[in-house]
């Protein structure tokens, strides 16, 4: 009797063990980006922030434990021009310095149609946190082509947001028609969990 | 006599006008990385980089006294032409200070990440502290006991990599150096330096006499 009980929990524990990794994702850094697009006078600069991190809860059977909570390392900008990232992290912009990390918090994930779902949370830039809501895809999951042991998935989205709000530079250069106020943040994700 | 007072004016005048002319590059050949600048901001980036222009333009003038030219002899004394070497080198030093000092103020002392696409700024980081080390030890040579041909040799071929190093880190930090007349300037002044430095080692050794 003894024995049987003790198999019975550890199945329940396998099993449950189970659950909870195939929801929990790990970002594949390789193939994931945050991507950034924005005005300078007539043309669009792009960039990239190389550093972050994301922790990833999905499962769209069970949405209700759901989180995509996110953090980024402000000094990796890159907009491949080493004096303009130098620009960007100064106070100017970013001020680095002072804040060096982004974040996202999301508060609630619904499921919209198909492939689609709705994700509310906090953006905090600098001193400004702001409720966001966006859209993202999520693809998958499927067997990893080459890595057998793991279930490959992918997220992206694509939103806008007003640099000023969150008070990324003061206005100066928006008024002299230089950088845009409008930075269109582009993430894209690949995520891998163990099978 | 007075045809040596006259080509001491010559040489102090062109010498003023070489360092005047370094000055009026950040004016006019402006890098775009000034366009973002204002205020203090801007004055503080461009005084850095006619600081960095200044120890440049200097560092030349170090090879030229190093090198006494007979005709240069002629004109100032070798005292002079040792006081010149040392009291240039040690404003250069101070220039080349005061360079990072002033770029880093208006970017508010914001610091690069050590990432391998800023490898012309940690040159120019490891330059300086070179540079600095250099001139502390030709100062305090005595005091810390090095003897004199080998501080010579260490001091001529720490110069030619410091000239190598300069020549390298302006013509890539900046825009301003990387193509039209500053690069040529930069060029002329490099090879300038090395010409005499190396003509001078050439001479010590006896192959040429002047």
């Amino acid at each position: 009797m003894k024995k049987l009980l003790m198999s019975i929990a550890i199945v329940f524990l396998i099993l449950s063990a189970g659950t909870v990794q195939a929801a929990q994702w790990k970002i594949d850094p390789a193939h994931s980006a945050i991507r950034f697009d924005i005005k300078h006078i007539f043309s669009i600069v792009s960039g990239h922030f190389s550093e972050f991190e994301a922790d990833l809860v999905f499962d769209p059977q069970n949405l209700s434990n759901a989180r995509i909570d996110f953090s980024v390392n402000v000094k990796s900008i890159n907009t491949s021009n080493g004096k303009r990232d130098t620009h960007l992290r100064s106070k100017d912009f970013f001020d680095a310095d002072t804040f060096s990390v982004m974040t996202f918090k999301s508060s609630s994930i619904t499921h919209v149609k198909d492939n689609l779902y709705a994700l509310e949370g906090m953006l905090a830039i600098k001193d400004v946190q702001q409720s966001i809501a966006i859209e993202f895809n999520f693809y998958g999951p499927k067997a990893h082509p080459f890595d057998k042991k793991s279930d490959v998935a992918g997220f992206d989205t694509s939103f806008e947001i007003n640099r000023l709000d969150f008070h990324v530079g003061d206005g100066k250069f928006y008024k002299m028609g230089v950088v845009g106020d409008m930075v269109m943040v582009r993430i894209s994700v690949e995520a891998l969990t163990g099978k | 006599m007075r045809i040596n007072s006259v080509l001491k004016i010559v040489c102090l005048l062109g010498f003023v006008l070489i360092l005047v002319f370094a000055c009026a590059i950040p004016f006019y050949f402006e890098s775009p990385s000034m366009f973002y600048k204002f205020g203090t901001a801007k004055l503080m980036l461009r005084s850095g980089k006619i600081f960095g222009i200044l120890a440049g333009a200097l560092m030349a003038f170090q090879a030229i006294s190093a090198a006494r030219f007979v005709f240069l002899n002629k004109i100032f004394s070798q005292a002079q032409a040792l006081k010149f070497h040392k009291i240039n080198g040690v404003w250069l030093t101070i220039f080349a200070i005061c360079h990072p000092v002033f770029i880093l103020w208006a970017e508010g002392f914001s610091f690069f990440p050590f990432e391998k696409r800023y490898w012309p700024e940690f040159l120019g980081m490891g330059l300086l502290l070179f540079l600095t080390i250099m001139v502390l030890i030709a100062f305090f040579r005595i005091q810390i006991k090095i003897g004199w041909n080998k501080w010579l040799v260490s001091h001529r071929i720490s110069a030619l990599l410091v000239f190598f190093g300069v020549f390298v880190h302006a013509s890539n930090v900046s825009k301003s150096f990387e193509s039209g007349l500053p690069y040529i300037l930069l060029l002329t002044a490099f090879l300038t330096a090395v010409i005499v430095l190396v003509f001078k080692w050439v001479k010590a050794t006896g192959f040429i006499k002047t």
